[in-house]
């Protein structure tokens, strides 16, 4: 029991540091242009798509075709932000947020049939990265979902140094706390928006590229996780890149040992979604900002 | 100037919408089925494909009353409230003599009732809940099977196999359910231990449940999954990735039809090898004389291999097409009472509706439905190639075990 | 001349005009204040100047170029820097960080970028030893100071200055006065400040405006203003 207890908690790291890359896309776009990205988890769709079709039409190495992937869907978020997200900074919508609303939730449901009517309905897997499984003693975890967490963790550890450490990233989360500080100081907000809608996109476009070969490819693929994300980051608060890393671990964890330590033992999968959210409900009573939240959102 | 074309475009936009519905040469068949989310579009979209080779043959061959037959299909979506709605769509606003299709229990239950109200026959060609034609609707037919109808014989090739042992995986809909019931009830009368539990249809890992399952003493000897979608081909491949099923001590049996699609290979590989599934079509067993030229032209003009869900769909429109032709007109009434008398020859034997109304679901149902179990015995085998194990009348081969 | 702003008519809706034909110039090596009620379109008059605002009609011109509606990001590179009246730090970046960010034009020149932060430093002492503190967690005085740093990077020669003291404690407020005129009298950078904190403001000051309801309403050295201040500030002001 104890030995199947920890390869649960494993599993559930795994499954945390998946929800983690998206989160922080998520993150990254809330906090520096201030909206909620509903189209979040159809960028995610893209990534696995595109890394799957460059994997199996022109051949590519796994980890490359993710890597193109993540390139692809950075410029397909950079051409979202001019065409949509752009009225909401320069003053042509009255209703800022209730436009970004609409139009990222539009967004999503068109992108979902558009990939129903390119990619058409049938399930896919992209290829493996690493083949086999690999046994701690009588229990077996699959090479891909080592791998996968492996690439995921290097994904976020460079994300954290972008953000953390460079100037770029130090300009973001500039723009995240003080907009207009950030442009008297010269810093180009629009640029910035560019930046963190594209970096965030590709951020998402990682997460579905690694879990094709893990969880499948679909149209809808992108409609639970993009829940997942927005349960996180209102659990770690608001802008608050530790926060949502810590948070996605939590999630992760709570829906892997929940869902076996459950009392009714033949329901716990059926309530496996809603024990993320018995959480975040419980966070929220005690802490109404989340884990590491403020009242403002900046991005910290 | 501007305004001349103005009424021109406004003409031309009357004239567009007007003209097919005018149209005294066509005669109208609807369709219904989930063509996206979070319905199970790929079945869905195989259907229709079916139904529109179905359509392109009638018409090949003179269409029906001396008319062209047209195929008018509505997205269903997998929700009941779609489902409501493309019905009303189609009898009110498209003029659709008849409604063939759907494949979700839940929206087909929806469905029934439009039927019933608007005095439209409707033929459920994959949608398997007991409950569709247990209501008894005098509008109401299905081709597919009923849960207990074919999860009967399921249950007794499990019973026949010797599983002593055997756990369930359900997905939370009203197929899920259905079918777990009749297979709990037929186990529990044949003395087999059992576990049974439910998830989210949405559901992506399955990992911790089979962990369980397998770390059980003893462990169970059969995985039975009562999943659609993508939900069953992750529990096929993560069964195998933990080294649960199919292995030499417990097999695995997948029931959604996704199991029977090509995409199957892609997905799960070498897990796929072993994996027992159910169809109600099977090659090599003489059906009747349409049934080689129909899979020869699907898969001429699709390139997929027709699962029977597809044949169904076929068989459906047909069915129409036949009943309309006998009744010599498209009265509902005269439809239902051609159709009760349908003595059609379709893809797995001859069509014909039973009047019985006990037990419930047999009304207006085709007693005849086939159910095979079937066996991959290599990686990347069409289902087609599978071993038969079930019914013993027609089984080429025994359980294998890797 | 240093900048000149002539005849601003703006205001945050089509039509109507918080600024009504406003006219200001701060000349070279001056501190030049702006002085007025509440609500006279003081704040309004710099987010015009740089850019944040688009007036309905008039001119800005610095050094002889029009400025008029150039963007807020763009105008640094002129040479003006700008310190609204509100808190502006990056709360959770660094002071030394927070300066950084005021080089971000010239962010490519690492060189040049730890000189001017050296020069801070040699500014505001008091906050050597707090360069990798989170700026958010400073009193306000010091944050007020880490804003005066970052508006010194790029080195500029005019330095816009909203209330610069509002809210602060008076000795707080006395040693921002005194750092304001320092950069002036040995930096020689020009400043135009705007301010309701009158009696310190004018200390400071070379040239003096006043303004009421968005216009005009006098001008004048400081010595003009020396003779009867008090009665004059009673006089226009309530």
């Amino acid at each position: 029991m104890t030995e199947y207890l920890l390869l649960q908690a494993l599993n559930g790291l795994i499954i945390g540091l998946i929800y983690a890359l998206m989160a922080l896309g998520l993150t990254l776009i809330f906090s520096v242009l201030k909206i909620v990205n509903f189209a979040h988890g159809e960028l995610y769709m893209l990534g696995a798509y595109f890394s799957y079709y460059l994997a199996k039409l022109f051949g590519f190495p796994p980890v490359l075709a993710v890597l193109s992937s993540m390139i692809i869907v950075f410029f397909i978020g950079v051409v979202i932000e001019v065409l949509f997200l752009r009225p909401v900074y320069t003053g042509a919508v009255e209703r800022k947020d209730e436009y970004a609303i609409l139009i990222t939730f539009g967004l999503s449901i068109f992108l979902q049939n558009l990939a129903l009517f390119v990619f058409g309905p049938w399930t896919r897997r992209s290829p493996s990265f690493m083949s086999g499984t690999t046994s701690v003693y009588s229990l077996s975890i699959s090479n891909d979902r080592l791998f996968v967490s492996a690439l995921a963790v290097v994904f976020m550890i460079a994300t954290l140094v972008i953000i953390g450490r460079t100037f770029m990233g130090k300009g973001l989360r500039a723009v995240s706390q003080d907009r207009e500080a950030a442009a008297i100081a010269g810093i180009n907000p629009f640029k910035m928006n560019l930046l963190a809608f594209g970096a965030g996109s590709a951020l998402a476009a990682a997460g579905g590229a690694l879990i094709g070969p893990i969880f499948l490819i679909f149209p809808t693929m992108g409609a639970m996780p993009v829940i997942k994300s927005f349960v996180i980051i209102v659990l770690g608060g608001m802008g608050s890149i530790k926060g949502c890393i810590i948070a996605s671990l939590i999630l992760g964890e709570a829906e892997s040992l929940g869902s076996v330590l459950f009392p009714d033992l033949t329901r716990g999968l059926a309530y496996k979604n809603a024990i993320g959210l018995l959480f975040l409900v419980v966070v929220l009573l005690v802490k109404p900002t989340g884990l590491f939240g403020e009242k403002h959102v900046r991005m910290k | 100037m501007k305004k001349l074309i103005l009424l021109f475009v406004c003409c031309l936009m009357a004239w567009g919408v007007t003209v097919p519905a005018n149209a005294k040469g066509i005669i109208k068949i609807g369709g219904v089925g989930p063509l996206s989310a979070p319905g199970s579009f790929e079945s869905g979209k195989e259907m229709k494909m079916a139904m529109e080779q179905a359509i392109e043959e009638i018409n090949a061959a003179g269409g029906v009353l001396g008319k062209e037959v047209a195929l008018v299909f509505e997205d269903t979506q997998g929700l009941p409230e779609k489902g409501t709605a493309a019905m009303e769509r189609l009898v009110l606003k498209h003029k659709a003599v008849a409604v063939v299709g759907e494949f979700h229990s839940s929206v087909a239950k929806a469905e029934i009732e439009v039927a019933n109200r608007l005095k439209v026959p409707l033929i459920i060609a994959e949608a398997w809940a007991d409950v569709i034609t247990a209501k008894q609707y005098k509008y109401v037919f299905r081709i597919a099977p009923a849960n207990s109808l074919f999860y009967r014989k399921i249950a007794n090739w499990i019973h026949a196999a010797g599983f002593k042992n055997v756990v369930m995986i359900t997905e939370n809909s009203d197929y899920g359910i259905g079918v777990e019931r009749v297979i709990r009830e037929q186990l529990k009368n044949a003395g087999i231990k059992m576990t049974s539990i439910t998830a989210e249809r949405t559901i992506q890992d399955f990992t911790p449940q089979l962990l369980r399952f397998k770390l059980a003493t003893p462990r169970p000897d059969l995985l039975f999954g009562i999943f659609t979608g993508a939900g069953e081909l992750l529990m096929v491949k993560q069964a195998h990735e933990i080294g649960f099923a199919p292995t030499k001590e417990t097999a695995l049996f997948a029931v959604g039809t996704d199991a029977l699609h090509k995409e199957f290979w892609e997905i799960t590989g070498q897990s796929g090898q072993y994996v027992l599934t159910k169809t109600g079509y099977y090659p090599g067993i003489k059906f009747t004389e349409k049934t080689d030229p129909f899979i020869k032209r699907f898969k001429e003009k699709y390139n997929r291999e027709p699962t029977f869900a597809a044949m169904e769909a076929y068989e459906a429109v047909y069915l129409v097409a036949h009943a309309l032709k006998r009744a010599g007109s498209t009265d509902p009434d005269a439809l239902v009472a051609a159709l009760e008398k349908t003595r059609f020859t379709g893809l797995r034997g001859v069509i014909r509706f039973s009047l019985d109304r006990e037990p419930a679901y047999m009304y207006h149902q085709w007693p005849g439905t086939p159910a095979f179990v079937i066996q991959y015995t290599q990686v990347n085998q069409p289902y087609t190639d599978a071993l038969l194990l079930w019914p013993k009348a027609h089984s080429n081969g025994q359980l294998m075990k890797p | 001349m240093s900048l000149e702003v002539k005849d601003v008519f703006a205001g945050y809706y089509a039509d109507i005009n918080i600024l009504q034909g406003v006219s200001v110039s701060a000349e070279k090596g001056r501190i030049t204040i702006v002085i007025g009620a509440n609500g006279v379109g003081k704040s309004t008059l710099f987010k015009v100047i740089y850019g944040f605002l688009k007036p309905h009609s008039g001119k800005i011109i610095y050094n002889d170029e029009e400025i008029t509606g150039t963007n807020p990001y763009t105008i640094s590179k002129k040479g003006i820097s700008y310190i609204p009246q509100r808190r502006n730090i990056f709360p959770y970046l660094s002071v030394e960080e927070n300066w950084e960010m005021g080089a971000w034009i010239f962010r490519k020149d690492k060189k040049r970028m730890k000189q001017r932060i050296k020069a801070n430093y040699e500014r505001f002492p008091t906050l050597g030893s707090k360069r990798k503190t989170d700026a958010g967690s400073l009193s306000g005085g010091e944050q007020r100071m880490v804003e005066i740093g970052r508006a010194l990077m790029v080195d500029p020669d005019l330095i816009l200055v909203d209330e610069p003291t509002a809210g602060l404690a008076p000795v707080v407020a006395k040693e921002i006065y005194s750092k304001l005129k320092q950069l002036n009298r040995v930096e020689n950078k020009t400043i135009l400040l705007v301010d309701q904190n009158i009696r310190q403001a004018m200390k400071i000051a070379d040239y003096i405006y006043i303004l009421e309801l968005g216009k005009n309403k006098t001008q004048g050295s400081k010595a003009a203003f020396e003779t009867d201040l008090k009665a004059m500030i009673k006089d226009w002001l309530f």
